[in-house]
């Protein structure tokens, strides 16, 4: 990093090398790599590491090498394979259907208007509302007797009797989806809305003068415009669907009825606390890290060569 | 919008826009806050058939219960030391963070920014027993400092990124010109860049506040004893073996969610201009 | 190294340090043994029911002036993750010293070695014969490991002016009548005749109210040689009951339990499986209606009285387990048990007599007493296996996946039942359980 002092320099000529290199970059990342390595890394080795052993979580001293048994077991495990797909069910959607919401909102959030700010405020409030209360109020709501839904379901004729939401898996996955993208649509509209704000409005004018209707300008200039920030967005909305959200499951259904809404985290929460199988659950886990890996690195392989201009 | 936009959008679409933003905003955005509020002041029980949309007469009641039947200002007082300690903690490393990937892209911030997103990939899950047992062996258990630790580092990532957004837009000239004036680097950034970056600073601030404010899961298991009890987990307990003292809870809800709810409306604005900076240069 | 960057060294140094440091300082003050001049740690799910905690409460206060200089820190634990955090404590090397533990938790810690004998303990006193049957679930290879804290049985609650509005003469004593009344309660009242826990979140109650049937017919989810019973005739019999129920729309569904209580504390359901607790929440919260509540056989062919019960049992190796019996011993004297019994009206440890006024204000208190003494069972909420009861969690959470679809009606009662058979054989299998032993 310092070739110029050191081309200039005469040969021969006894000259202290001058270091231009500063340690300045690194100490600044100092506390945030000690932190991270402190509370995070080292833990999820440990939880790597206990994914080769049989260890029963009551005892933690009796240890078992059990090399890769944990992984066959969960390769030919049934449960895990249902995990499996109602993560990628639940992930898919609440990425679609966060993203989807959060455009529309964004786009009618965009242009000014009276009490905009208001507006503003409500369309991002669900984000601001503790995970807990939020299942709190929403499993009421989809009470099969006594919920909110089912009232105005059965007031506008839409069904003749209270939908039973939580007791059937199909609608249980439906219930929990909706209560995630409620949660974290908000994220998707305060990104969106800078994204929007970034395109400049000489493209919507050019665009208007070249005869483009509502529809064409969105698809030439706002959708690309908005490329950059989908590019994060989608990432973001996946690892956080993918990873994060188990509060709202675990507490709305416990993964029933019939494990018809038990995603990968939450597996791995049970393996470890339900069943005590420490060893497997972190195997689990595990695995859960490794998708995740996958595919955001196909995804960022992926985005990049669709968008080079774009970088993560 | 130039005049022949506005033609093109007429009155039918006026009106579409109006119902659109209706719906999408104040059903689905804010219905559910809207029926937590209701309800706790709402003297009908939760299981009334049908719902009663507007509480009347009004009752008070399930307030007072609340506040006199469970420690909640305990609670609010330790999820304020939790919030705001995790708040400063992770503006202070996040900030250091963010200056060097703003300032130096080298191989070494390309490889931080990648380790901190394999971070943000890491199940909670899978977290909880080996982070209980580290925990334990620090003496972090069962205090609210632990907490802050944990909550910091789930902040962390995100607020390192999104600062680093906001530095960017900062430009470097300005401190270039003043380590002209014989300014440190470190002593440029105090002066300049960061002041110059306070909204974003602030608007991360408030990311952090509301990540650590709701915070359950790691809350219940790292934070114990009686009175240690954060909000969250305080909230949970309303659910007895026996009971749910739903018209308490829903109260202690409603107070829960209020904080952050009044801080997201205060700072908004903040939020979503300074976001656009982070968002839009990536 | 030039000025700036030494400065910018020391500088991250210093955050480095100071962050060291407080991590350092947080770390001295705490260990995770008990030192004498600890408090003595005491976690359970009592103390925030309005119903009890004032009881431990009390005993708190008093063991701390009877023994000055002891101090106990309590801890309190929601009832359904219990189980889960005392697991992540014990294994993260805080262990609680006074230790309730509801009864299927036992053998899981008694597998990992983690309980301590009481004979010697017991050996000083003398009310180990008052106590409840429970007792024995707890004695394993001639040595006991628990002290009964409380073990109410669940029977039939009954509230009797919703029978009277609709004109039911008697309270039901055979299935049929049962359901025969609440149909009749629901069509002429319009409240629900019957109620019982349905929500997946709350896999434990859903299985105890399944456990009210099977005892009830006769069988069980599986027997003492750990044989799996799900497609048994009498098993069948009972799901096909629960489920008549479920169809007939005389029941709210998909409930938890503490919801469905606070219907019934509300007035709005006429029957339930339920315990004494039922009883005493309607006690304080709906005073009114409290003298029109009974609490009878349950009106199954075995009448079986589920209990849960818990036990008071000590970690072993703790160094404080001698304070720690000084409290399961205080509690356990006469004036607390009967105080137990009259002040929360569940069932104390050990058989006590209640006093004349307490039973006349109470009357059905005495039906409780009855039904505990003739048809308790159903201990710990699990099968009489001790193999299988160790993974009592998990067997109820095997259970229940494939009930609940079946009560909903996702699944036919048959195949169902012989889905879950085949789904119990096999995890038997893998657990390495021998059936038939």
């Amino acid at each position: 990093m310092a070739p110029a002092a050191r081309a200039a320099a005469p040969r021969g000529a006894p000259r202290p090398p001058r270091r231009r290199r500063s340690a300045l970059p690194v100490l600044l990342l100092l506390p945030a790599s000690t932190l991270l390595l402190a509370v995070l890394v080292i833990p999820i080795s440990v939880a790597i590491y206990s994914s080769f052993f049989d260890i029963n979580i009551l005892n933690l001293a009796q240890q078992t090498f059990v090399g890769l048994d944990n992984y066959r077991r969960m390769a030919t495990s049934a449960d895990f394979w249902s995990a499996l797909r109602v993560t990628a069910i639940y992930t898919a959607v609440v990425v679609a259907g966060g993203y989807l919401l959060g455009l529309v909102t964004a786009l009618l959030l965009h242009r000014p208007f009276r009490g905009r700010g208001v507006a503003r405020t409500l369309a991002i409030m669900p984000w601001a509302v503790p995970s807990v209360v939020a299942v709190l109020v929403w499993t009421w709501i989809f009470d099969t007797n006594y919920g909110v839904l089912n009232y105005v379901l059965r007031s506008v004729g839409a069904v003749s009797k209270g939908v039973p939401w939580l007791e059937h898996g199909g609608s249980a996955l439906v219930a929990v989806i909706v209560v995630s993208v409620w949660s974290l649509y908000p994220v998707a509209v305060t990104m969106l809305l800078a994204g929007l704000q970034a395109i400049s409005e000489d493209l919507y004018e050019a665009a208007a003068v070249d005869g483009a209707g509502r529809w064409q300008r969105f698809r030439y200039v706002t959708w690309p415009g908005l490329a950059p920030v989908n590019l994060v967005l989608f990432l973001l909305l996946g690892l956080l669907a993918f990873t994060r959200v188990v509060t709202i499951i675990y507490v709305m259904t416990g993964g029933g009825p019939g494990r018809a809404t038990e995603t990968l985290p939450l597996q791995t929460y049970l393996e470890a606390f339900k069943y005590r199988e420490l060893g497997y659950a972190s195997a689990v886990g595990t695995s859960v890290l490794v998708l995740a890996l996958l595919f955001s690195g196909l995804y960022l392989r992926l985005a990049r060569r669709i968008l080079p201009e774009a970088r993560a | 919008m130039s005049a022949r936009s506005r033609r093109e959008g007429g009155v039918a679409s006026r009106i579409l826009f109006w119902v659109a933003l209706v719906l999408v905003l104040a059903i689905v955005a804010a219905f559910p806050v809207y029926w937590m509020v209701a309800s706790s002041v709402s003297s009908a029980s939760q299981f009334t058939y049908p719902p009663q949309f507007f509480p009347h007469p009004l009752d008070l009641d399930s307030y007072r219960d609340a506040l006199t039947r469970w420690p909640i200002g305990r609670w609010f007082g330790n999820t304020l030391v939790v919030s705001v300690g995790t708040t400063l903690l992770s503006l202070v490393v996040s900030v250091l963070a963010g200056l060097s990937v703003s300032r130096f892209p080298s191989r070494i911030g390309r490889g931080f920014s990648a380790f901190v997103l394999i971070t943000q990939m890491i199940p909670a899950t899978l977290l909880v027993v080996p982070m209980y047992i580290v925990f334990g062996r620090l003496g972090l258990l069962d205090q609210l400092w632990g907490l802050v630790l944990a909550d910091t580092a789930f902040s962390v990532p995100l607020a390192t990124w999104m600062l680093k957004g906001f530095f960017d837009s900062v430009p470097v000239d300005l401190e270039e010109a003043a380590m002209v004036d014989g300014c440190s680097r470190m002593r440029a950034f105090a002066r300049i860049t960061v002041p110059l970056a306070t909204p974003g600073i602030a608007a991360v601030g408030v990311f952090c506040f509301l990540i650590s404010w709701g915070e359950f899961f790691f809350a219940r298991t790292l934070v114990t004893s009686d009175e240690h009890w954060v909000l969250s987990v305080g909230l949970n307990s309303f659910q007895g073996e026996y009971v749910t003292q739903w018209s308490s809870m829903l109260a202690a809800a409603t107070m829960f969610a209020l904080p952050p709810l009044l801080l997201f409306l205060f700072a908004q604005r903040q939020m979503t201009s300074g976001l656009t900076s982070g968002a839009v240069k990536g | 190294m030039t000025g700036i960057q030494r400065r910018s060294v020391l500088k991250a140094l210093g955050l480095g340090a100071g962050m060291a440091g407080f991590a350092g300082m947080v770390g001295c003050g705490s260990d995770s043994g008990g030192g004498s001049s600890d408090p003595l740690k005491y976690p359970s799910w009592m103390w925030t029911d309005t119903g009890v905690n004032f009881y431990w409460k009390e005993s708190v206060t008093a063991y701390e002036s009877r023994y000055p200089g002891r101090k106990i820190q309590t801890e309190s634990i929601a009832p359904n993750n219990y189980a889960d955090q005392i697991t992540t404590e014990i294994a993260g090397g805080r262990r609680p010293d006074i230790l309730p533990i509801f009864t299927n938790n036992l053998f899981s810690l008694l597998d990992n070695d983690l309980l301590e004998p009481l004979d010697p303990y017991l050996a000083k006193v003398d009310w180990v014969e008052k106590e409840l049957p429970l007792a024995k679930v707890a004695k394993v290879d001639g040595k006991q490991y628990g002290v009964v804290c409380t073990a109410s049985p669940q029977a039939l609650v009954v509230n009797k002016k919703l029978l009277q509005q609709a004109g039911v003469s008697s309270v039901p004593t055979t299935v049929d009548e049962l359901f025969a009344a609440a149909k009749r309660v629901k069509a002429k009242t319009g409240q629900w005749g019957f109620a019982f826990p349905m929500a997946s979140s709350d896999v434990q109650n859903c299985y105890v109210s399944s456990m009210q049937w099977v005892l009830g017919y006769g069988s069980d989810w599986a027997d003492e040689t750990s044989r799996p019973l799900a497609n048994a005739p009498k098993t069948k019999e009972a799901i096909e009951m629960m489920v008549a129920f479920v169809k007939s729309g005389v029941m709210p569904t998909g409930m938890k339990v503490t919801d469905v209580r606070t219907l019934f504390k509300d007035g709005k359901v006429a029957f339930m499986l339920d315990g004494p607790f039922l009883l005493s929440y309607v006690k304080n919260a709906n005073p009114p209606l409290y003298p029109m509540m009974d609490f009878v056989d349950p009106p199954t062919p075995t009448h079986a009285a589920i209990t849960g019960g818990a036990l008071w049992v000590m970690l072993k190796g703790n160094k404080r387990n001698d304070d720690v019996w000084d409290y399961i011993a205080m509690v356990n004297e006469a004036e607390w048990q009967r105080k137990w019994l009259e002040e929360t009206a569940q069932l104390a440890g050990q058989n006590v007599p209640a006093s004349e006024e307490f039973l006349k204000a109470n009357p059905w208190v005495a039906n409780m007493l009855r039904i505990a003494a003739n048809y308790q069972t159903g201990f710990g909420y699990a099968p009489p296996s001790r193999k299988i009861a160790t993974y009592a969690a998990e067997w109820q959470k095997q259970v229940m996946d494939d009930l609940i679809p079946i009560w909903s009606g996702a699944k036919p009662v048959g195949a169902g039942l012989d889905q879950l058979q085949d789904k119990l054989e096999k995890w038997l299998k893998d657990k390495k359980i021998e059936v038939g032993s």
